[in-house]
């Protein structure tokens, strides 16, 4: 991973952090916008989109409601895409994608906790300028109110920034080395290991859309789609 | 020449006011099924200028900038109203002035984009100069919009925009359409951006102008729109999405144990599946999902079964 990436993608995890909670909240920080944009930086946008729209479908039910608050897919997306990618250059071209995704995966899963201890830093430290603030409003300060009430944004963006420049190389460093030392057969494991992420992560999506009849809903998109599937591969190549 | 319909309303507005006659807008008040009261003293209230709108919806944005565990959302909401509390109190050393700023650093917290109705109401009711009422109608509009607004927002429309873009990613790497993986990427972060940000920033827009219009009525609004069925429409479609992008990773990941069944070795040029093959994967895949999906639904959390099969693998990748 060179010193351009880094700094892209600490620039990106900034922004992203920012679009998540303080800014507008317009979604760029999903992971099926997230993964794509760090496979752009990284010259592989397609298996951004594998492992990003993977942790979409994952995260689908972890909502920001009230107080609680979830993992950070944000992170688990920026960092699982990462080191997907720099694991797949260090391990080479004998290692198939559909063993170095999934280990990708679970880094991007245990960046997401981290993230997550990050956030809620975060929001406590904001309580900083909230007093600031009060103090300000008491002396009827209210460019200054004004002021303290952008802290947040500034705090947000340089732990994100952070985040991803610390976690991202990490996974890096740790997703090539750890799939190079498998075995063909364990290499197998871990393509049966993404199919069983998959699974999780397309019940995950199903659960989160809690809406009457979504099992009915689901089975029927999914038998047309395979339908479709099998007559189109017919009329391009028939047996 | 006939005026295209989005601008029919503001046209009839634009003549009304040239011909003197008063707008819709600030119509007599107490008229209006008792919503709408007169503000102390007896003045005319003030129509928020447009110039104050625009900068409410803008500001909106910002409405979660500083959100704090002690009083969440209540520095964003004081800086988008700040504005309108300007405007209302011109002295910057009036007492009044430093009171509504503070009464607006009290505790807030709701759904960020629904939270742009309750910053037009308030605006409102700060420009009539009704801070207390003000401050009454966001304590009772912040519990119902934050849940009606979460549960479309973030349980219904963001999912489902999500899984839409994977879906649409999906379709258009398999179908071989321009760009192939790096096309379907970009499709899939569009679909995403589009189909939330839409609606949502239409939301807030309309959201400012009616809470400036309504005051406390804009709870009204929210009863016509029908969140709740929508919510369960969106998440039907979310559902349908799912399916479908189900259909495509099947067929995906049958070419990969096929090909690996057929030329012995992972990878490369996978040829394509016999129908067969799709037709004994889709039940096993279906009741896969179903049960994840039920196992969740009764409180498990996804990313720990993650973990639960990571382990697994690990200890298999051990023993092989």
């Amino acid at each position: 991973m060179t010193g351009a990436e880094v700094g892209a993608l600490a620039l990106l995890g900034g922004l992203l952090a920012l679009d998540r909670v303080a800014v507008g909240q317009f979604g760029v920080s999903q992971p099926v916008v997230t993964g794509p944009l760090v496979g752009w930086l990284l010259g592989d946008p397609g298996t951004g989109l594998l492992v990003g729209g993977l942790l979409q479908l994952l995260y689908a039910g972890a909502l920001p409601v009230g107080a609680s608050i979830p993992p950070d897919e944000t992170t688990a997306a920026l960092v699982g895409t990462a080191g997907a990618l720099v694991g797949a250059r260090a391990a080479g071209d004998g290692v198939p994608e559909t063993a170095i995704v999934p280990v990708g995966l679970l880094a991007g899963l245990a960046a997401g906790e981290a993230g997550r201890a990050l956030d809620i830093w975060v929001r406590r430290a904001n309580i900083w300028f909230a007093h600031r603030a009060d103090a300000a409003a008491a002396r009827g300060d209210d460019r200054a109110v004004e002021r303290l009430a952008l802290g947040g944004l500034v705090l947000w963006a340089v732990v994100g920034a952070l985040s991803a420049a610390v976690l991202a190389p990490a996974a890096a460093l740790v997703v090539g080395p750890a799939v190079t030392a498998v075995s063909a057969p364990g290499r197998t494991v871990l393509g049966g290991l993404l199919l069983a992420m998959a699974v999780v992560a397309f019940g995950s999506a199903l659960a989160a859309m809690r809406a009457p009849r979504r099992a009915a809903i689901f089975a029927a998109a999914f038998a047309v789609g395979t339908l479709v599937i099998v007559a189109a591969a017919r009329v391009s190549e028939p047996w | 020449m006939v005026t295209p319909w989005p601008w029919r309303r503001a046209a009839r507005r634009r003549a009304a006011e040239a011909s003197g006659r008063a707008e819709p807008a600030s119509a007599p008040r107490g008229t209006d099924g008792g919503r709408e009261r007169l503000p102390a003293g007896g003045k005319r209230a003030r129509r928020l200028p447009r110039r104050l709108r625009m900068a409410l919806v803008l500001r909106s944005l910002l409405v979660q900038a500083t959100w704090n565990f002690e009083r969440m959302q209540h520095l964003g909401f004081c800086f988008a109203i700040l504005p309108v509390l300007r405007w209302a109190h011109p002295d910057p050393r009036s007492p009044a002035r430093g009171e509504a700023v503070r009464r607006h650093l009290e505790f807030f917290n709701t759904n960020p984009i629904m939270a742009a109705a309750i910053l037009g109401a308030a605006g409102r009711l700060e420009a009539d100069g009704e801070g207390t009422a003000a401050q009454t109608c966001k304590l009772s509009l912040m519990g119902s919009y934050g849940a009606i607004g979460d549960s479309f927002f973030w349980g219904a429309l963001r999912p489902a925009a999500g899984i839409a873009g994977v879906t649409g990613g999906l379709v258009w790497t398999l179908a071989g359409l321009p760009g192939g993986a790096g096309g379907g990427a970009l499709v899939a972060a569009l679909v995403a951006l589009v189909l939330f940000n839409v609606p949502a920033l239409w939301v807030r827009a309309f959201g400012v102008a009616a809470g400036a219009r309504l005051g406390i009525g804009v709870i009204e609004i929210v009863r016509r729109v029908g969140f709740p069925e929508l919510t369960a429409r969106v998440r039907g479609f979310g559902a349908a999405a799912l399916g479908l992008a189900a259909a495509v990773l099947l067929h995906v990941a049958a070419a990969h144990v096929w090909g690996a069944a057929v030329e012995g070795a992972p990878g490369g040029a996978a040829p394509a599946p016999p129908a067969g093959v799709l037709a004994a994967g889709y039940p096993i895949v279906l009741g896969a999902v179903l049960a994840v999906a039920t196992v969740v639904a009764r409180g498990i959390v996804p990313t720990r079964l993650a973990w639960v099969f990571a382990a697994a693998a690990l200890a298999a990748v051990l023993v092989v």
